[in-house]
């Protein structure tokens, strides 16, 4: 059997991660990266034990030998669970575009197409390290600002890296639907995350 | 010729788009020439593209540093799961 280039580290993980020590060493990241992405404590506390079971499950059928990194299998199935959790949420809806989402483009814009509110001065740029991190936290409380579907589309495009075609499948939207979304939702997070930035009232 | 002037509210779409499919040639230069001539919309992008970066590369850090954690009912459901299943607790 051929041993690839040392990853001692990892194999080790691999034989020696006691099951038992996988809630002490798994669980919290598991579900604070299941909260990331859904809003509600208790589907992501579902998502985490059924990730678990599947996990579980895959190591009595040995299909996890060779996996790099146990944290990594375990998330990647998580991955998979938030998808279907997702497309999930979206198959019993049919959202209509203008009705449910909040149009930040009119508000942003005059009868002229000027800004109402210029984009001020965020400082640095680019921002030093620490500034990076504190502006990070405050667009991940914007995050949650915007309406369901804008959010879930920031997500899947920023934070899983997905295609527009598999986003447009996911929360079942054309591409240009898709667009005018992302472009709102945009508007909305930026204008969200200046407030608190520049301490606006 | 007819010139194509596009608004800042025109800009601020387009940017977005931009950022998503790959723009005709004209339209990126119409974009390239507005940003030259107005600075709110020079901002606005560069904001922008910063917090796709942010998005981007701080989600890992935020996840590790959130101060959320599973409750300890939720964990001890999980312990009695593994418990069950534990593949080294299964013998012929």
């Amino acid at each position: 059997m051929k041993d690839p280039s040392p990853q001692p580290t990892a194999a080790a993980e691999n034989k020696d991660v006691n099951p038992a020590d996988w809630v002490d060493l798994y669980a919290d990241y598991l579900y604070r990266f299941a909260l990331m992405r859904i809003a509600d404590k208790e589907i992501a506390e579902d998502l985490v034990q059924e990730t678990f079971s599947a996990t579980l499950a895959s190591l009595k059928n040995n299909r996890f030998q060779g996996r790099a990194s146990l944290k990594t299998w375990l998330t990647s199935i998580l991955k998979h669970k938030l998808m279907d959790h997702l497309r999930g949420k979206y198959k019993h809806r049919a959202l209509p575009l203008d009705k449910i989402d909040s149009n930040q483009v009119e508000e942003s814009f005059d009868a002229r197409g000027n800004w109402q509110v210029k984009p001020g001065n965020w400082g640095a740029d680019p921002p030093d390290l620490y500034e990076q991190k504190e502006l990070a936290a405050i667009l991940m409380a914007c995050l949650e600002t915007l309406q369901e579907r804008q959010a879930d589309a920031i997500r899947l495009r920023e934070l899983d890296g997905k295609e527009t075609e598999e986003i447009c499948k996911i929360l079942l939207i054309s591409s240009t639907n898709y667009w005018v979304i992302m472009h709102r939702a945009r508007l909305a997070l930026r204008r969200c995350v200046e407030r608190q930035w520049l301490n606006e009232a | 010729m007819k010139m194509w002037m596009p608004s800042c509210k025109d800009i601020s779409r387009l940017v977005s788009e931009s950022m998503e499919r790959r723009l005709s040639w004209r339209k990126r230069a119409g974009i390239r020439f507005h940003l030259l001539m107005c600075r709110h919309c020079s901002r606005y992008q560069k904001q922008l593209i910063l917090l796709q970066k942010l998005l981007r590369t701080q989600s890992e850090s935020l996840t590790v540093s959130s101060q959320a954690k599973l409750n300890d009912k939720a964990k001890e459901k999980l312990r009695q799961l593994v418990d069950l299943e534990d593949p080294s607790r299964k013998e012929s």
